[in-house]
């Protein structure tokens, strides 16, 4: 190990997700070990809330980070490493929809219903209201889920999310919109109660 | 521009992703139609709402199952690798501490022994046998 990468392992707090990756593709495990604890709580929360169930959502999160650790090679110099994640996370996660028959995120037409009418969601009128805004995320569609929660909880650009899910920016706005739209229209009576 | 337009641009604004050349005619909207403010109003509501919503922390058992492939999932805090460290070096040090103590024990002992046998043995305990070159006469 030459000094200089020594030191900058000492250092490994400080360093960038890309400059850890860097290190981890020269082979030190630590810089993954430090990717995968960076990362962890992001892309579980990410898995749960898209597939809903714990069991499966820590399975889509253990196959993220197995595929981290072998296909780190094939992520492009320059490329956003986050993005890089969550696009393997929602692979993992589409994996899992598709597997619990849930409706293919590629197939979306305009006109469908941005959030499953057949989720028994009752915003009760009582409580926090980001309790409900996280039930109310839950009965979203999943594209417009997954679009929500990489901006509104991930901090992603429309350029990043564009990249993450395989769409375009316009893509992204338009589902944005719809899912605000939407959560607008299931969150009012409980605004309007709570005089928010 | 129209209430539709206006609200997708609401929602860009929210985002910090507005084009600057369109602020200006967004607001002029905004002051002119209630319902736009409504939704700007709501909108904004749930989007610091959505602030406040936390990572769930992932389950340990992720962690052991990462540790087995031989990556050390939980990184040693700074303050436990000091800890880590200091805790060998004073084990250490109080070893050899008791060595060094062992072996001036032994050193002193020794020489305390040897001293004492060559006191023993030593001319000095008699008088000395030389002869003054000024000898007292004792009368």
């Amino acid at each position: 190990m030459t000094k200089e990468t020594h030191n900058a392992l000492y250092h490994m707090d400080t360093l960038s997700d890309e400059e850890l990756t860097v290190q981890f593709r020269n082979g030190h495990l630590n810089a993954g070990a430090k990717l995968y604890t960076k990362h962890k709580d992001t892309i579980y929360s990410f898995c749960f809330r898209m597939v809903g169930d714990a069991e499966a959502a820590k399975d889509a999160t253990q196959e993220t980070f197995l595929k981290m650790m072998t296909k780190i090679h094939s992520l492009q110099q320059g490329m956003a490493f986050r993005s890089w994640l969550f696009a393997i996370a929602r692979n993992e996660v589409l994996i899992v929809l598709r597997r619990e028959k849930i409706v293919p995120m590629e197939r979306l037409e305009d006109d469908e219903p941005v959030f499953d009418a057949s989720n028994p969601l009752s915003i009760a009128l009582e409580g926090e209201l980001s309790e409900h805004l996280q039930r109310a995320v839950g009965a979203l569609k999943p594209a417009y889920r997954e679009a929500y929660l990489l901006r509104e909880t991930e901090g992603l650009s429309y350029e990043e999310i564009a990249r993450t899910t395989d769409s375009t920016v316009s893509a992204v706005k338009s589902k944005l919109f719809k899912s605000r739209v939407a959560l607008n229209t299931m969150l009012t009576p409980y605004m309007e109660r709570r005089k928010l | 521009m129209n209430c539709i337009t206006a609200k997708e641009l609401v929602n860009e604004f929210l985002d910090n992703e507005l084009s600057p050349e369109l602020l200006q005619p967004l607001f002029a909207h905004l002051a002119d139609c209630t319902e736009c403010r409504k939704f700007l109003v709501q909108t904004k509501t749930v989007h610091d709402a959505a602030a406040a919503i936390r990572h769930i922390p992932a389950p340990a058992e992720l962690d052991r199952k990462f540790n087995i492939l031989g990556i050390q999932a939980e990184e040693v805090p700074a303050i436990n690798r000091r800890i880590a460290v200091s805790i060998p070096s004073a084990i250490l040090s109080g070893v050899l501490v008791f060595m060094i103590s062992i072996v001036f024990f032994l050193a002193l002992h020794t020489e305390g022994s040897q001293s004492t046998a060559q006191r023993l043995d030593s001319p000095m305990i008699n008088a000395p046998q030389f002869s003054s070159p000024f000898p007292l006469n004792r009368q």
